[in-house]
């Protein structure tokens, strides 16, 4: 039969990516397919729970079997994540009731977060679940599907996930793990790590919600339908899988306390284990993977999408030039940033182009270009944007101390860290040595890892640490840091000062 | 070959620019001859008097030429200029040193020195002009320190266009538009201030008698015939600052005409019946006795655009950036720009203001960051004209002219911030024009000052949409709070930058 292998597969917002890698985490195929979302009414999105996500999965193993001729039986453990949390109604018989609702962009269930709010309490909520309600929180868009949908309601057996339906289809065993049902609030009690019983009244009985498992924890083997589908071998292990966020952190090699990712992806995403649970009015936390290990994270609203924005908007001869086979865009303009001094020549950038979220959680706020002089030139702009997100960054790092959260090894990942000139400006401005992995493969690696724990290949989930090598590490130039000091506190203040301003633009906007 | 003729003379920073005008409303000739602005340490700003003079010796007759017509035919001369530049003329009648411009920057520490010794509000209400960088006071004070030699020698102070006149006619004059933005006329005496010219060091006697712009000062001397081949004896007048003769050109003639000017910088004219005096503002006399020209100076504007195009989009003409912009909804989908790209001048006189785009989302394009550009420099403007009402001032009618005017788009946009309809100047000579006609209205070649518009044509007149224009309203009070929630940020800027020592604070 040879050597053995792990599968892991996670579902995306835009595709989905799986691997297999050997049981060392040498990675040997991988496969991504892309896929779209349904926006029925401004505010709701969703995806088909077998159209997209079981589609996707059937498409990637199959792929993955053929490219790498492996037999089934070489696959020793498959494990999954997907965008989350999501929702999903399935009836007795395991079929999807209606499309998958997504996780925060989703704000359909507004009405009914203000009604729990009313009825539980903010603050009651807040002292089980750990975080407020908001477009991220499930347990609203459950009460909404009740409110909207009585007839899918009524039908309703299982509420999943999506990795959690992949599993399902899989094993035919429901399940969820404990990081994600953080995402079912307020259903689940993230203190005790139980569904709560008395609010299951608000929102629907207890018995329709999936057993709770730790991610890696096996919850069934592949059945003879799925092998049929899939060419994956009846028997094989399934793991409890996580949302992609937690899942990225684990394949970024985040394995002891203190340990940080930090993506660099459209927007930035922070995760850092902590050894108890820190609630927090500013950040998110949460169970993470396993017993005594918990989350603390983070979340930008922009960083890439503003680089990409800029490249569109100001770069058409860049992209022409790398349409036809020249320099790719983002280092040529990467380069051009490396001319501009720190400071950009006296330019502040708020980068809340889309709002922000943490720590100050304003969906109103606004992006702001502060210091124009007609000496500044459009490298200065693309430095400014780049120094923006760093504040932004800093920002975050700071807000964290606050709470006694604070990192002591920081891994950077995501689209991002290909651009060195953006890292070195985050060192500086935070004063923080950034890890950049070897190679990154994402949520799928983490995917696998959890596999291989689930069949007992690892003590522990701190064992990634064997599998992600560090390329190289960024240290800060503490001379230059001190420069970026000055510019920080005037784009802190920068904010503080304009903000009633955006809110009157805000409502200047929708009037 | 009878037609009589007048001819107009431009001292401007680059350029001297003669032209020659019928009385009847048509240009017959048109000359320009460069001028080399020096800058021998960084903030000095000088020019050679003697190569003006030599431009005027070489382009009358070039002008007179193209247009055909004979020396007899000219009826009287009239010159414009920069203003306040100074000129230090010796006993032989030729300039100590070149001239020291108006937007020069040496004088700091005497500015400094004037502040100390001076009440600045009492010096604005009196002299109608604060304490600047362009003040003639700390200037000359400047030169009797640094050149005590030359000021020493010094016979008497003129203007760019005084000397010029000079030359023409043997008789030291200057201008009142001279005196008055030289900070040391006291304007409602009508007289030159002891105190201010004993701080600047300068005698009583070393200035020339004040004139106003259409008064004869003298005749073309026969030297001066030979070198220009003017006919001796033609009457010269005393001409007038370029801003002033250049509005009066496009049609500002009475109270309640309003300017706006689209050009690099963003200046904004308008004439009143009386002495008021603003401190957000600039005063000058107006060419037509009894008015007054109040205006302001926006110190970017088309520069902006101009920036913008360069690093934004170099392969697009501006016809291309308004064509891309024109889908662009009044308010840019709410984007806001702060267009103090160098500082501002009037009306908020603050050096270390700088530009801002604000309410940046995700959904803004290229073309949204133009369109908002062209709106910040019409809040620039709408800002002015905000002044000028809270002041009670009645605007009437209100031009456009300069190279911005020709934008369908900026005209449009700027009509619908400010509320007015626009009535667009087309190709005009400028102050030269201006000089001709009030050299014309000297030796009374025109009945009215209202003649004026038989050399102006309307290309344009631009309606603004009132929906838009109320909108606009809105978006300039964010505009508005935006400087202000912002103005400690420029100085905390400033100071990072290490300019802020380098920068007069107020």
């Amino acid at each position: 039969m040879g050597q053995g292998y792990l599968l892991g597969v996670d579902i995306g917002t835009y595709s989905s990516k799986g691997v297999i890698v050997t049981t060392e985490g040498q990675l040997v195929a991988s496969h991504t397919v892309p896929h779209g979302m349904d926006m029925p009414k401004p505010g709701y999105f969703e995806q088909d729970a077998d159209q997209v996500w079981w589609h996707d999965f059937v498409i990637i193993v199959q792929n993955l079997l053929k490219k790498t001729a492996l037999d089934p039986r070489q696959i020793l453990a498959l494990g999954t994540s997907a965008i989350g949390s999501c929702v999903l109604p399935i009836d007795e018989e395991g079929n999807p009731l209606r499309a998958g609702i997504l996780y925060g962009i989703d704000t359909r269930a507004s009405e009914e977060i203000n009604y729990l709010e009313e009825v539980l309490s903010r603050e009651e909520i807040f002292n089980r679940c750990a975080m407020h309600l908001s477009s991220q929180a499930s347990g609203p868009k459950i009460l909404w599907i009740k409110n909207h949908e009585p007839d899918v309601y009524q039908k309703t057996r299982w509420f999943l996930t999506s990795e959690a339906y992949l599993v399902y289809k899989l094993t035919g065993k429901p399940s969820i793990d404990i990081y994600t049902a953080a995402g079912y609030a307020p259903l689940f009690d993230v203190y005790k790590k139980e569904w709560i019983p008395e609010i299951a009244e608000y929102i629907t009985p207890l018995d329709r919600l999936p057993p709770l498992y730790w991610s890696g924890e096996v919850v069934g083997e592949v059945m003879q339908q799925a092998a049929q589908q899939t060419g994956l071998l009846a028997g094989t292990p399934v793991v409890a899988g996580t949302t992609d966020a937690a899942a990225e952190a684990l394949s970024a090699g985040v394995a002891d306390f203190g340990d940080m990712m930090l993506m660099f992806g459209s927007s930035i995403f922070f995760i850092i284990k902590t050894q108890e649970l820190i609630p927090t009015q500013r950040f998110w936390s949460s169970n993470f993977l396993e017993a005594g290990s918990f989350a603390f994270l983070g979340g930008m609203s922009t960083s890439g999408s503003l680089t990409t924005w800029f490249r569109d908007q100001f770069a058409l001869l860049e992209l022409n030039e790398e349409k036809n086979g020249g320099v790719n865009a983002f280092t040529s303009l990467a380069e051009q940033a490396a001319h501009s001094p720190p400071g950009s020549r006296g330019l502040v950038l708020l980068p809340y182009f889309e709002g922000e979220r943490t720590p100050l959680h304003d969906p109103w706020a606004k992006g702001l270009l502060f210091g124009l002089s007609l000496k500044h030139t459009r490298a200065d702009i693309y430095r400014a944007i780049l120094e923006g997100v760093a504040y932004g960054i800093r920002h975050n790092l700071e807000a964290m101390r606050e709470e006694n959260v604070i990192p002591e090894r920081v891994v950077a990942v995501g689209g991002g860290t290909k651009n060195p000139v953006w890292l070195q400006i985050v060192a500086d401005v935070c004063r923080i040595p950034l890890q950049v992995p070897t190679e990154q493969i994402g949520a799928s690696y983490g995917d696998a890892f959890l596999a291989g724990r689930g069949i007992g290949l690892f003590n522990d989930l701190t064992e990634i640490r064997k599998w992600v090598k560090i390329k190289e590490t960024i240290t800060p130039n503490y001379e230059i840091s001190p420069q970026y000091d000055f510019y920080y506190r005037l784009f802190r203040s920068l904010y503080d000062q304009t903000k009633e301003l955006m809110h009157d633009l805000t409502n200047q906007l929708i009037k | 070959m009878n037609t009589s003729v007048l001819v107009g003379i431009d001292i401007g920073t680059t350029a001297t620019k003669i032209i020659v005008i019928d009385l009847d409303g048509k240009l017959q000739g048109e000359v320009s001859l460069p001028a080399a602005l020096f800058s021998p340490q960084p903030n000095f700003a000088e020019e050679d008097a003697l190569q003006w003079w030599r431009n005027v010796c070489q382009g009358v007759p070039l002008c007179l030429q193209q247009a055909q017509v004979d020396p007899e035919q000219v009826l009287a001369v009239g010159v414009s200029g920069m203003v306040p530049t100074i000129i230090l003329v010796g006993t032989d009648g030729f300039p100590l040193r070149n001239s020291i411009q108006q937007n020069d920057a040496r004088s700091h520490v005497e500015i400094d020195f004037f502040k100390s010794q001076l009440n600045e509000k009492e010096v604005f209400y009196k002299t109608g002009s604060a304490i600047t960088q362009q003040s003639i006071g700390p200037k000359l004070l400047w030169l009797a320190k640094n050149e005590p030699d030359r000021f020493a020698k010094t016979w008497l102070v003129m203007g760019s266009y005084d000397y010029i006149n000079f030359c023409l006619t043997g008789q030291p004059t200057l201008e009142q538009n001279w005196a008055l933005e030289s900070g040391l006329f006291d304007l409602h005496r009508r007289d030159w201030d002891d105190e201010l010219l004993s701080l600047s060091r300068i005698r009583r006697e070393q200035l020339p008698p004040v004139h106003a712009p259409s008064e004869v000062i003298g005749k073309v001397s026969p030297e001066a015939a030979r070198q220009t081949g003017l006919l001796a004896g033609t009457p010269v007048v005393a001409g007038s600052a370029d801003h002033v003769a250049s509005a009066f050109s496009v049609g500002l003639k009475e109270n309640g005409d309003l300017l706006v000017k689209l050009g690099g910088a963003g200046d904004i004219l308008y004439s009143i019946d009386r002495l008021e005096i603003d401190e957000r503002l600039f005063l000058d006399y107006h060419v037509i006795p009894g008015l007054y020209l109040i205006n302001g100076c926006m110190a970017s504007s088309g520069s902006i655009l101009k920036w913008f195009r360069t690093q934004f989009a170099p392969e697009l003409d501006y016809p291309d950036l308004d064509r891309e912009a024109e889908g662009i909804r009044p308010g840019s989908d709410g984007l806001i720009l702060l267009p103090y790209f160098i500082g501002e001048k009037t009306p908020i006189f603050d050096p270390l203001a700088r530009g801002m785009f604000f309410g940046l989302t995700l959904q803004h394009t290229r073309a949204h960051l133009y369109h908002a550009i062209l709106e910040g420099i019409s809040f620039g403007f709408l800002h002015h004209i905000q002044v000028m009402k809270e002041r009670g001032w009645e605007i009437h009618r209100v031009r456009v002219a300069n190279g911005g005017a020709k934008s369908h788009l900026w005209r449009q946009v700027t009509a619908d911030v400010i509320g007015y309809p626009l009535e667009e100047v087309a190709h005009h000579p400028g102050s030269s024009l201006g000089a001709a006609f009030v050299a014309g209205m000297g030796v009374g070649a025109f009945a009215s000052w209202s003649d004026i518009e038989k050399y102006i044509s309307i290309s344009h007149v631009t309606q603004p949409f009132l929906e838009n224009h109320e909108q606009y309203l809105q978006r300039f009070a964010l505009y508005r709070q935006l400087y202000d929630s912002n103005r400690s940020h420029f100085r905390t800027l400033a100071k990072i930058e290490g300019i802020a020592e380098q920068v007069v604070l107020d």
